[in-house]
C-alpha cells in the first residue's frame, strides 16, 4: 500500500500537469453522464417482488386493471364573494365546464378514460335540481357532504411511471387552462401519482439546493481555515469527486431516489476530511522542506490513514448491499462509488494542485 | 507556544495523569445519554408524508382525504380466488357460483360491521339477492353490463375483489383495522378451498416497514463486523483497532440517545443510517490513533499526545464542521424525512468527534501507561508468526 502511495507521490511530482489535465478530461467525460441520471419515486419498485402484498397487488392489476388514477379536485368557496360566483358544485355551469374538460381529455392519447359527475349527463343540465336528482340516483361519491368539492378521475392509457405521470399532469393542466372556468372554482391535480410527480421535481430541486448551499458553505469554511489557495485546493477535488459520482450514476444507470438524494451531503461531508488531512500534512511538512519532499513524505503516512478511514466508510456502505430493499442497495452502491471517487480525487489531485501552486510561486 | 499548543499541552498532561478517572467519567455520561435511545422508534411513512403539507399537491390530497373518504381514504384490498384441489371434484372453481357469492356477501356484511370502516365495495353490492344458479348470476351480470361489474369481478370469473375504506385514521388505527379485516375474514368458514390475499397501500407499507427493520439489523451488524476487521488489519493490532471503534460506540449511542431525547423517530427510508453512521464515526477514531502511534516512535506519552492533538484537531474540526454543513443542509430541502436523517448523522458525527478527542486519547494513554509494559500489544503479525511457528 505504502509503495502504491509512494508511486502516486512520484507521479504527482514528476507529471504534475499531466495529472491535473487528466483529471479535467475525466471530469469532462463523467459530467456528460449527469443528464442521464434517472429519478425514481415509486417505493413499491424498491421492495422484493415476492412479498405477498406485492404479488396480490400485481394480480389485482392484471385481473381488474390499474386502479391508480390522477384526480382533479374542484373546490368552491361556500360564501359568495360577488354575484356569479359558483358556491355549490351542483351548479349546472360546473357540469358543463367539466363536460367540456372530459371531452377534451378523452381526445388525449395518454388518457384512457375520464370519470366525473359530468359523465352522468348526456346533455348539459339547465337547473341545479336536475343535477341534484341525477346525483341522488348514483352510488358513487362524486360530491362532498357540503357540496363544495367534486372530483374527476383520469385513468392513463400507458404505464404509471414517472415520465407518463408527468406528461399526463402537464396535459391535464394545459386542458384545464383551456376549459371555460367560473369565478369561485379552484382546480388542482392530486392523488398518489401526482404526489410522485411532485416528489420527483422536489428531488431535483432539493439536490441542486443541497449541493449548491453546502458547497458554498464548505468552500467558505475551507477558505477561512486554510486561506485563499489551500481552501480551494482542498475543495476543488472534493467537488469534482461529487460530479464524477453523479456522472457515473448516469452512465451506469443508477437512479436518483428519495433515499440516494442524501448522497451529495454525505459525500461532501465525508470527502472534505480526506483532502483536509492530506493538505494539512503537506503544508506542515513543506515548512521544513521543499514541496516535492513534503509530498513524498506525507503521501505514504497520511495517505495510509486516509485510505484506512475510507475503507471503513466503504465497508459501512457496502453492508447496505445485503439489504432486501433495492433503494437501500442503490444507496450503498452509490455511496461506495462516490466514496471511492472522492478519495481518488483527494489523493490524486490535491497534492498535484499544491505542487503546481508552489512551483508557480517559486 | 500558541494558544492551541498551550491547550493541547495542559490537556495532554491532565490525560496522562488521570486517564482512568477521565474514562470512567466519560463512560458514565455516555451511558446516561445513550439510555434515551430506547425512545427512538421505527415509524411508518406514506408517500404523502414525504412532502410538507404546504405543497399544493399535498394540500389538495389532504382536502380529498377530508372530504371524500372513497377517494382520499385508506384502501384495503382483498382478493378472493377459488382454489380447487382436485380435477373432477364439485369444488367451486368459478366466482359466479351462488355459494361463493353468498360467502362473499357474508364476508362483506362482517366487514361493514367493523368499527372505523367507512365503506366496503364488494361484488355482492351488485345483487339485491344472490341468484340461485350460476346461469342466473350470468344473466344478471349480462344485464348490468361489464363496465359495472368488472371493477369487482375478474373478467375471466377467476377472482373477486373487495375494497374496504377507512378515513381520517392514525397509522396505528389503520394497522389495527388491517389486522381486524384479516382476522374477521379468516373466521368465516367455506366448504371449498379459497386463496385469499390482502393488498393495498397499507399492507404494502407494513411489508416495507418489516423489510426495513430486517435490513437495519442485518446491515448494521455486517457493517460493524466489517469495520472491526478493517481497523484491526489497518493498525495490525487488536487493541488499537478496537480502540478506534470507541468513536462508533460513543457516537452512535450518544447520537441516538440525543435523537431519542429530541423525540425524533426513524422511518423505513432512514433505516440505512446506522450503517452510514458506523462508517462515518470510525473515521474520527482512526486519525488520532494513527498519528499517536507515529509520534510514539520518537516521543514519550505526554509529548506524543500533545503533538497528536495539535496536528489532528484542525483538520478534524474542519471535517466536522464541513460534514455537519452537508448533513444539516438536508434539513433545508422539502423532503420531510431527510431533515431527520441529517440531524441523526450530524449528532452521530459530532459525538464521534467528541469521543475521538476525549475517550480515544484517554483510552490509549491508559493502555500505554498501565498495560503495555505488563501485557505486550497483541500484534496480529507476531501472533500469526507465533501460531504458524508453533504448528
Amino acid at each position: 500500500m505504502i509503495n502504491i502511495l509512494g508511486w502516486l507521490a512520484h507521479l504527482q511530482i514528476e507529471h504534475t500537469d499531466k495529472v491535473i489535465i487528466g483529471s479535467l478530461l475525466l471530469s469532462g467525460f463523467l459530467v456528460a453522464g449527469i443528464p442521464k441520471v434517472e429519478i425514481q419515486t415509486d417505493f413499491q419498485e424498491g421492495l422484493p417482488q415476492d412479498l405477498p402484498p406485492i404479488v396480490a397487488e400485481e394480480e389485482v392489476q392484471a385481473k381488474f386493471g390499474n386502479t391508480e388514477t390522477l384526480t382533479i379536485l374542484f373546490q368552491t368557496d361556500e360564501t359568495p364573494q360577488e354575484d356569479g360566483y359558483v358556491t355549490d358544485v351542483r351548479d349546472p355551469r360546473m357540469v358543463s365546464s367539466m363536460n367540456f374538460l372530459e371531452d377534451q381529455l378523452q381526445q388525449e392519447p395518454i388518457v384512457e378514460s375520464v370519470n366525473s359527475m359530468a359523465s352522468l349527463f348526456e346533455q348539459d343540465p339547465s337547473t341545479k335540481q336536475q343535477v341534484k336528482n341525477r346525483l341522488s340516483r348514483t352510488p358513487v361519491e362524486y360530491v362532498n357532504r357540503d357540496y363544495t368539492s367534486t372530483l374527476m378521475f383520469v385513468q392513463l392509457s400507458e404505464e404509471m411511471n414517472e415520465r407518463n405521470i408527468q406528461k399526463a399532469t402537464n396535459v391535464i393542466e394545459e386542458n384545464l387552462r383551456q376549459t371555460p372556468s367560473y369565478p369561485g372554482v379552484e382546480q388542482s391535480v392530486t392523488g398518489l401519482p401526482a404526489i410522485r410527480t411532485a416528489l420527483s421535481n422536489v428531488i431535483v430541486t432539493d439536490t441542486t439546493k443541497i449541493i449548491g448551499g453546502s458547497s458554498a458553505l464548505i468552500l467558505l469554511l475551507l477558505i477561512g481555515a486554510r486561506g485563499f489557495f489551500y481552501g480551494p485546493a482542498t475543495f476543488v477535488p472534493l467537488f469534482l469527486g461529487l460530479l464524477w459520482t453523479l456522472g457515473t450514476m448516469g452512465w451506469i444507470g443508477l437512479p436518483l431516489t428519495i433515499v440516494t438524494i442524501a448522497l451529495s451531503s454525505v459525500l461532501l461531508g465525508l470527502g472534505v476530511e480526506y483532502g483536509s488531512f492530506i493538505a494539512e500534512r503537506i503544508v506542515e511538512e513543506s515548512e521544513k522542506e521543499t514541496v516535492e519532499e513534503a509530498v513524498r513524505e506525507s503521501m505514504p503516512s497520511t495517505g495510509k490513514a486516509v485510505l484506512g478511514s475510507s475503507t471503513t466508510d466503504l465497508v459501512g456502505f457496502l453492508a447496505l448491499l445485503t439489504a432486501p430493499i433495492s433503494f437501500l442497495r442503490d444507496l450503498g452502491l452509490t455511496l461506495a462509488i462516490g466514496e471511492s471517487l472522492t478519495l481518488l480525487a483527494a489523493i490524486g489531485l490535491t497534492p498535484a494542485l499544491i505542487i503546481r501552486y508552489k512551483r508557480w510561486k517559486r | 507556544m500558541n494558544l492551541e499548543e498551550k491547550a493541547a499541552d495542559k490537556y495532554s498532561k491532565f490525560l496522562k495523569r488521570f486517564p482512568g478517572l477521565f474514562l470512567i467519567l466519560m463512560i458514565s455520561i455516555s451511558v446516561g445519554l445513550a439510555s434515551f435511545a430506547s425512545n427512538v422508534e421505527t415509524v411508518e411513512q406514506q408517500t404523502d408524508d414525504f412532502l410538507p403539507d404546504s405543497e399544493p399537491v399535498i394540500k389538495a390530497f389532504d382536502a380529498l382525504d377530508a372530504e371524500f373518504f372513497s377517494a382520499g381514504g385508506t384502501n384495503y384490498v382483498i382478493l378472493i380466488e377459488p382454489e380447487p384441489r382436485y380435477g373432477n371434484s364439485s369444488e367451486i372453481r368459478d366466482v359466479r357460483n351462488p355459494e361463493f357469492l353468498r360467502y362473499v356477501q357474508t364476508v362483506t356484511a362482517e366487514l361493514n360491521s367493523l368499527q372505523k370502516v367507512t365503506d366496503v365495495l364488494s361484488p355482492s353490492d351488485l345483487f339485491k339477492d344472490i341468484p340461485s344458479s350460476k346461469r342466473s348470476v350470468q344473466n344478471a351480470l349480462d344485464q348490468m353490463g361489464e363496465s359495472r361489474w368488472s371493477q369487482s369481478i375478474a373478467k375471466d370469473y377467476s377472482a373477486v375483489k373487495i375494497q374496504v375504506t377507512t378515513a381520517g385514521l392514525t397509522s396505528e388505527e389503520q394497522s389495527q383495522v388491517a389486522d381486524t379485516i384479516r382476522n374477521s375474514i379468516q373466521a368465516q368458514q367455506m366448504s371449498s378451498k379459497l386463496d385469499i390475499s390482502y393488498t393495498g397501500q397499507l399492507y404494502i407499507d407494513e411489508a416495507f416497514q418489516e423489510q426495513s427493520q430486517e435490513s437495519q439489523s442485518l446491515t448494521g451488524l455486517l457493517s460493524l463486523l466489517g469495520v472491526t476487521l478493517v481497523v484491526i488489519i489497518l493498525f495490525r493490532s487488536i487493541y488499537y483497532g478496537l480502540n478506534s471503534l470507541l468513536t462508533v460506540v460513543f457516537g452512535l449511542a450518544v447520537g441516538f440517545g440525543i435523537y431519542g431525547l429530541l423525540g425524533l423517530n426513524i422511518t423505513p427510508q432512514t433505516s440505512g443510517s446506522i450503517s452510514l453512521g458506523i462508517g462515518i464515526a470510525v473515521d474520527f477514531g482512526i486519525q488520532p490513533i494513527a498519528r499517536y502511534r507515529e509520534e510514539r516512535q520518537e516521543r514519550d506519552i505526554q509529548k506524543s499526545l500533545k503533538h497528536t492533538l495539535t496536528s489532528v484537531v484542525t483538520p478534524m474540526t474542519v471535517g466536522l464542521i464541513a460534514a455537519n454543513i452537508g448533513f444539516l443542509a438536508l434539513a433545508f430541502g422539502k423532503l420531510t424525512f431527510l431533515s431527520d436523517l441529517g440531524y441523526l448523522l450530524a449528532l452521530t458525527t459530532t459525538f464521534a468527534y467528541v469521543a475521538a478527542l476525549t475517550i480515544v486519547p484517554a483510552s490509549i494513554v491508559f493502555y500505554d501507561k498501565y498495560i503495555t509494559d505488563k501485557i505486550p500489544n497483541i500484534n496480529i503479525k507476531q501472533l500469526y508468526y507465533k501460531v504458524t511457528k508453533q504448528s
